[in-house]
């Protein structure tokens, strides 16, 4: 039988899970109604990429339910931080560019044991917060994704020459790494749901999430353990 | 006639954007409540379709601020949300004081019923 934590837990996810799959559906759909009146493949290519973002959504959802009912413990591996960069640059790039952004890595690689989705996921956030500051300056500029290795952790960051952090920035993106729910659905990431597993995230990356400057850039970024294993799940 | 769009959703803005071209209605788009009035500042708009959730301000923030400048006044405001009237709630009467026109709920409220309520506005159908 539920308790009232639980029916609350269950109460607060359904809510949040409706909220913010209403936003991919909405847009789909006047994507599709634009689409009718004026067929054009750019219309297409927009809804199959909302359409992933749901399902995205919906797997991150089920992957949190299953994680806080201990059906499913989200895995921790071995891997290199170096690669986990490259593609989350990749798949920003093109985002970038449209917003006259480059995307420069400088990556010391490095290899964690971590949840590599969730790790991915948080560079994912982090990187589009600082593009998303970058990109309402009017002139070209660049953000920069950076992994430098000390004695017993990694930190990776997020920087650009063109802004600057403020209090309300590390906020934000706490609130936003702890509404990633493990997936790199940017339909979830303006919410800021904090869910149960999604708080483990927050927690544990979201305690080490810092304001970074270096030389004359500012931006975001948190420390990975070399040495202690960051477990992102219930077991 | 020029619309003023404010919508945080980059995406959806500009299919509402794209579906207001095609009927030769200017529009403008803002992301932010506080893009939203500098916009307004740069390009004086006919009537402003705005969603109330947003991550800066929120809409009601918005319509206060938009409505404190006397030249803005009698703009009118289409608000265009993921809200239902249930969650709005039945405060018709700020409505009707600060000439908030209507409200769609976006979810059911095509772009087609959109355009409609705009022009019908300015009786242009």
């Amino acid at each position: 039988m539920l308790n009232r934590a639980n029916k609350n837990y269950n109460s607060d996810v359904l809510d949040s899970l409706a909220r913010e799959l209403k936003r991919p559906l909405v847009l789909m759909s006047k994507q599709a109604e634009l689409n009718q009146s004026a067929p054009d493949k750019k219309h297409m290519e927009l809804i199959r990429r909302t359409a992933e973002k749901a399902l995205r959504l919906i797997d991150s959802y089920l992957l949190t339910a299953q994680s806080e009912y201990g059906q499913q413990l989200l895995p921790v591996e071995s891997f290199g931080i170096g690669s986990v960069i490259y593609n989350v640059a990749e798949e920003i790039r093109p985002m970038a560019k449209q917003a006259n952004i480059d995307v420069v890595l400088n990556v010391k690689d490095a290899l964690v044991e971590a949840n590599k989705e969730g790790v991915r996921a948080a560079i994912w956030c982090l990187s589009e917060m600082v593009l998303e500051h970058a990109s309402s300056e009017p002139e070209k500029t660049a953000i920069e994704i950076n992994a430098r290795k000390s004695t017993d952790s990694v930190r990776i960051s997020v920087l650009s020459k063109t802004i600057k952090v403020k209090n309300s920035d590390i906020k934000k993106a706490q609130r936003n790494l702890g509404g990633t729910h493990m997936a790199l659905s940017s339909a979830s990431s303006e919410s800021g749901v904090r869910l149960a597993v999604a708080g483990l995230l927050g927690e544990s990356l979201g305690t080490s999430l810092k304001a970074v400057r270096e030389d004359n850039k500012q931006g975001l970024g948190f420390d990975l353990s070399l040495s202690s294993q960051l477990q992102l799940g219930i077991g | 006639m020029r619309v003023l769009i404010v919508e945080p959703s980059k995406d959806l803005a500009g299919v509402i954007s794209d579906s207001f071209s095609q009927e030769n209605i200017i529009a403008d788009v803002a992301h932010t409540a506080q893009a939203g009035i500098a916009h307004a500042d740069k390009n004086k708009p006919d009537i402003v379709v705005l969603e109330l959730l947003m991550s800066d301000h929120n809409g009601l923030e918005f319509i206060h601020e938009f409505k404190s400048y006397q030249d803005w006044f009698d703009i009118p405001i289409l608000i265009y949300s993921d809200l239902s009237s249930e969650e709005l709630g039945k405060a018709v009467g700020w409505r009707e004081d600060m000439n908030i026109i209507g409200h769609l709920y976006k979810p059911t409220a095509s772009l087609k019923e959109l355009k409609g309520y705009v022009k019908s506005a300015f009786n242009e159908d």
